[in-house]
């Protein structure tokens, strides 16, 4: 089992009873941006193109606990940036941990091995590795050689001390099938959790605008790396979004449901797209024109098939239908039937 | 809308607005100046009514308000500062453009794509 079933029981209490209470719009998994300093420069990435002072800039603890307070979502995913390099990370997480939220600490673990004195086991921390692809796929989409064999080395000494680990994966335009599928059969010997895999943003501030993917490729790309797919792979994420990935399945946007809080505030309207920022959660949540965000409605939105948008739509059509939850028990223990 | 002549001469590509000046001669100009000052991930130069001038990051801007404004971050404070569109007149895109694609260009020069083995 991929995701610890403690994990799935407080995801699953706090959607459904979001249903029960008829709240239209609820969040699944807080997006905490401490920082935006990265140690890597990758192409594929929107994130770190700032100037020097915005870069330096860092939230609080306070203000990351605050933030999981307003939101109330039971995970918290911490990206950056590259959130290791924050002198205030492990004191964050502690308290993060403290109120029984499941984090997702995301690095490209160029830093773990170094600063795993400084985290404790638990079953509320995982961390997420940034990987790409097998060696050549990975040293390349960030930009430097030999980051692949820095994590593969990180994620030993994470495992062998106890700690939840997975990895998550970008793919681009270029990703060959056969190479991404040997890449999972790595990952899983290495011993990881589960794997998160989504298609790449195409971010506007992007280096590398050519190798990002459009719809139709996304769900060829996907079809082909998850049909007849090996038992021995798990996936820490929705099996229903890996069948929209796969095209299977359609969904709308949920821009709400990964709602990202940063060093200029809660980000309109997504992880993703800036259109503004909000002072507080509910001022995000009550004055942003959701309307006007997705797939056909906004030109940004237009080939998008990221996590951060589908994958709280397929969540919410697991605890919403019966044909929504049955479709995800029948995902989650037949993965190839169609 | 008028440009001095730092557009003529300091632009690295087509695409970058490194080093454009602005003087927008209304508010529908001044809407879009500021809605390229947003969207600009460098510092820029606020000309202000006043005479004075605020350098620093634009994050935000609301145009959905009777006095739409936008918020900036200066190198130098920590709390952001917010400045109200009809005090300015005019707009600098001074600071380096950081979004102009430096990573991929220089990877790709160093290296090729990797080949399925």
């Amino acid at each position: 089992m991929a995701v610890p079933l403690s994990q799935m029981v407080t995801v699953a209490h706090y959607a459904l009873s979001q249903q029960v209470r008829r709240v239209k719009r609820y969040p699944l998994v807080l997006m905490l941006e401490p920082l935006f300093r990265c140690n890597l420069e990758c192409a594929g990435c929107g994130k770190i193109q700032y100037p020097d002072h915005i870069l330096n800039r860092r939230l609080t603890p306070e203000q990351c606990w605050n933030a999981a307070d307003e939101c109330g979502a039971p995970i918290v995913s911490i990206p950056g940036g590259e959130p290791l390099i924050h002198p205030e990370m492990p004191t964050i997480v502690e308290g993060l941990v403290q109120r029984k939220k499941y984090v997702y600490l995301c690095t490209n673990a160029i830093l773990l091995e170094r600063k795993l004195d400084e985290y404790h086991p638990s079953k509320f921390l995982t961390f997420s590795i940034h990987m790409d692809g097998l060696k050549e796929e990975h040293d390349h989409a960030v930009c430097r050689e030999g980051v692949y064999e820095v994590a593969v080395k990180a994620i030993r000494a994470a495992l062998a001390r106890g700690f939840r680990v997975t990895t998550n994966t970008t793919l681009f335009e270029d990703a060959q099938p056969t190479r991404v599928r040997k890449f999972f059969d790595e990952m899983m010997e290495l011993g990881v959790e589960g794997m998160m895999i989504s298609p790449g943003y195409s971010y506007e501030k992007a280096p590398d605008q050519h190798s990002f993917l459009k719809r139709d490729r996304t769900r060829t790309l996907f079809s082909q790396l998850l049909s007849q797919r090996k038992r021995t792979w798990q996936f820490n994420q929705s099996p229903l979004f890996l069948e929209f990935l796969m095209g299977k399945r359609d969904y709308e946007c949920t821009p709400w449901g990964n709602p990202t809080y940063n060093v200029f505030g809660w980000q309109r309207p997504c992880y993703l797209l800036q259109d503004g920022y909000a002072s507080t959660f509910q001022e995000l949540m009550e004055e942003t024109e959701w309307d006007r965000y997705g797939t056909g409605r906004h030109e940004q939105c237009r080939d998008c098939m990221v996590h951060c948008g589908y994958e709280a739509s397929a969540v919410k059509d697991t605890f919403s239908s019966w044909s929504g939850f049955l479709g995800t028990v029948r995902a989650t223990l037949f993965p190839n039937a169609v | 809308m008028e440009m001095t002549s730092a557009e003529k001469h300091v632009n690295k590509t087509p695409q970058s607005w490194e080093g454009r000046d602005f003087r927008p001669a209304d508010d529908h100009e001044l809407r879009e100046v500021l809605g390229r000052a947003f969207d600009y991930r460098g510092d820029v130069t606020i000309q202000l009514k006043t005479g004075d001038q605020i350098v620093g990051y634009v994050f935000d801007r609301n145009e959905g308000v009777a006095q739409p404004y936008i918020k900036m971050f200066l190198a130098d404070q920590q709390e952001p500062q917010t400045i109200a569109y009809q005090n300015i007149t005019g707009v600098k895109f001074s600071g380096e453009d950081t979004a102009f694609g430096r990573s991929w260009e220089d990877w790709a020069q160093k290296t090729q794509k990797p080949q399925p083995s």
